[in-house]
């Protein structure tokens, strides 16, 4: 089984990039399992036709820590796509970071990942790691690898820098490293250039470019990703491209033989 | 009959008779091992004091943690205190970390933390321990995990090579005059217990066991654990004080045992001479008492309710049975009394209903602190936990303490004073 954590800077496309990365696993011939790590709990949507599912704490709230059961948590979207939400607080209130915790935990609790065996598993972590509740996805036993989105704003830069400090704090645990950088294209200037210099200044590898494209959005409004609702568009083989890098990184496969 | 709305979740009263081993006693059994408490400093005041009463205060140490250090993160605080006293006391072996509820909260990676520092001292076995009282209803609570943490402290060669069992889930030692050595004897087998080690090197032998007895659900992580980790094998015969079950229970392992070893020829344990002599004390106890009522409190025992079902079937009088939340392994018992002895209160000790009694007779014996306190019961038997319970011995010593507690009027007082249960 493949972990892998993709973390951006909010905003930035983490889930459009992972919902679209998930569809093209999974017509890869993977079985693929997403877990949105985001209060909002819209990571999956579009895997899911455009309908918001169950969240795991909404589900913990409504049945209590003992009434909840994976098929309360764990929906099956687009090609057969294992689609989680954990969910969060209310804003404003409470602990968003506990609320990941929790969650991960509710699945380990259940073994979902020995129920379900998927051979790719995808958190979408939100925004930076501000808290230990961010962490949870690359501590030992989560994610073994992490990919940052980014574009070449600086905004979005510096939150990925942090991120990969914040990897780095933890090199001695066990836990995920950062295999790569995807750039989702918003048409800054110099935007390649900045973006492959910040990889190389933190070490990492610029893995895929994902060019801008209205695609994404006209995908969206149908509640779909772009791979399954726009499979010729060109921003649909920016994802299967990228899709096959990234496991070609995680596991060494070859290409032709996932195909 | 339920009163207090049984099983009801509820604000909880605690009364003085409320209470068995505290997590740092039970982790203190590990020889030679160290609990560092990670904690604001309004937290664990009431362990401290146990470790005090127990005489635990030179095994414990505290870092306290500050509003500002939970604000910045404090992983390299904790590795620092850590490096303090591992510098400062060259005898520990051992070292639990203890994180309280607050790290579940904000995530503290404490399991990491133990490993780096682990790293950091070669010879020495740190493990991360969670007193996290938020986990207790769920499927880990903190003695669970935290027997998790001791029994994965082992570290030895020829894991699961050897003839013997663990008692799993027990904390204090069980006698060998229990037919429970005499019957893993005959089969070349020894038992094994926590508070029969003085070394760190020696409590290692559990893990050169080939088997784990399961006595208690506390034990069960554990044994899961060691089952995974060092190739055991567990057998599961929760302490009864009932005799059918009893002898159901070791019938059942007898043939177990029968496929992979062979029983000696002159064989010690002779089940039905046992079972005779254990009825015998049972019908002198049910005389001696003579119908005077009798409370079961799960402060007392694992079971309440079977042990009120196997006082019934031995002739006894059950007034009432205190169970603050039943158990699986209790359920059929339960069932049983509501359906076939309405007579018997069946009552949560620690529902806040409980705070407010009217106790005007007080003439029965109460098994367990906590049915005692409430009910100011004249007669009490000071078991706790299960304690140095299994098996048909165990149903005779129980006689025995029945026997006795009714000679004379108990102390209450003195007896939980002694006792020093921790909540």
């Amino acid at each position: 089984m493949v972990k892998i954590a993709i973390y951006g800077k909010g905003g930035i496309g983490k889930s459009t990039t992972t919902s679209n990365l998930s569809a093209a696993l999974s017509m890869m011939g993977y079985r693929v399992m997403q877990i949105g790590c985001d209060p909002k709990a819209d990571s999956t949507k579009c895997v899911m036709g455009g309908v918001k599912i169950p969240t795991v704490l909404d589900q913990l709230r409504e049945k209590g820590t003992d009434g909840v059961e994976l098929e309360d948590i764990v929906f099956e979207g687009f090609n057969g796509i294992l689609c989680v939400e954990a969910g969060g607080p209310t804003p404003g209130i409470g602990c968003a970071g506990l609320g990941i915790i929790s969650a991960l935990q509710k699945l380990e609790e259940l073994d979902a990942f020995e129920v379900y065996k998927p051979d790719i598993v995808l958190y979408d972590v939100l925004g930076d790691v501000v808290c230990g509740g961010f962490a949870m996805p690359i501590r030992d036993g989560y994610a073994e690898h992490i990919f940052i989105v980014t574009s070449g704003e600086m905004m979005a830069l510096f939150a990925a820098s942090n991120i990969s400090r914040a990897v780095d704090n933890f090199k001695n645990r066990g836990y995920a490293k950062v295999s790569g950088i995807i750039l989702n294209e918003r048409k800054v200037e110099n935007e390649d250039t900045i973006v492959k210099q910040f990889a190389k200044e933190e070490g990492h590898t610029v893995i895929q470019k994902i060019r801008r494209s209205d695609a994404v959005q006209r995908a969206e409004d149908l509640g779909q990703t772009v791979i399954e609702a726009l499979p010729d568009a060109d921003i649909a083989e920016d994802y299967k491209e990228c899709a096959r890098k990234i496991m070609e990184i995680c596991e060494g496969i070859e290409l032709e033989k996932c195909v | 009959m339920c009163i207090n709305h049984c099983f009801e979740k509820t604000l909880q009263y605690s009364s003085p008779g409320h209470g068995g081993w505290g997590i740092i006693r039970v982790a203190a059994l590990i020889p030679e091992s160290h609990q560092m408490f990670i904690c604001p400093s309004a937290c664990f005041r009431h362990g401290a004091l146990g470790a005090m009463q127990h005489g635990y205060k030179d095994r414990t140490s505290y870092l306290y943690i500050t509003p500002a250090d939970i604000v910045s993160g404090y992983d390299n605080l904790i590795m620092e205190g850590a490096d303090e006293l591992l510098e400062k006391d060259k005898s520990i072996k051992v070292l639990f970390l203890f994180v309280p509820c607050m790290d579940d909260f904000i995530g503290t990676d404490i399991e990491a933390i133990a490993n780096e520092v682990q790293k950091k001292h070669p010879g020495i076995i740190v493990r991360a321990c969670h007193m996290n009282p938020i986990a207790a209803e769920t499927k880990k609570p903190p003695l669970v995990t935290t027997m998790h943490s001791m029994f994965s402290a082992i570290e030895t060669e020829n894991c699961a090579s050897e003839d013997a069992v663990n008692l799993c889930g027990s904390f204090a030692l069980i006698e060998k005059e229990c037919e429970l050595s005499d019957f893993l004897g005959d089969y070349g087998i020894a038992v094994r217990q926590l508070g029969n080690y003085k070394t760190y090197e020696e409590f290692c032998e559990m893990g050169r066991s080939k088997y784990n007895l399961i006595m208690r659900p506390a034990g069960k992580f554990a044994a899961e654990y060691m089952d995974k980790h060092y190739g055991t094998s567990s057998f599961k015969y929760m302490i009864t004080y009932d005799i059918d079950e009893l002898r159901a229970n070791y019938e059942d392992w007898a043939k177990l045992l029968n496929e992979k070893h062979s029983k000696k020829e002159n064989a010690a344990f002779d089940l039905d001479a046992i079972e005779k002599e254990t009825k015998e004390s049972i019908e002198r106890a049910v005389k001696k008492l003579n119908g005077l009522p009798i409370s079961v409190a799960s402060s007392a025992v694992l079971r309440p309710c079977t042990l009120a079902k196997a006082l019934i079937k031995y002739g006894f009088t059950v007034k009432e049975v205190f169970v603050q939340e039943l158990l699986p392994v209790d359920r059929e018992a339960y069932q049983y009394i509501c359906e076939n002895h309405p007579e018997v209160q069946i009552s949560q000790p620690r529902h806040h209903k409980s705070a407010v009694r009217n106790n005007k007779d007080t003439n029965m014996v109460a098994i367990g602190f906590e049915g005692a306190y409430l009910r100011q019961s004249d007669y009490v038997v000071d078991l706790s936990g299960d304690e140095g319970m299994y098996g048909y011995y165990g149903v005779r010593r129980l006689m025995e303490m029945l026997e006795k507690a009714v000679e004379e009027k108990a102390d209450l007082r003195k007896m939980i004073e002694e006792y020093g249960a921790v909540v």
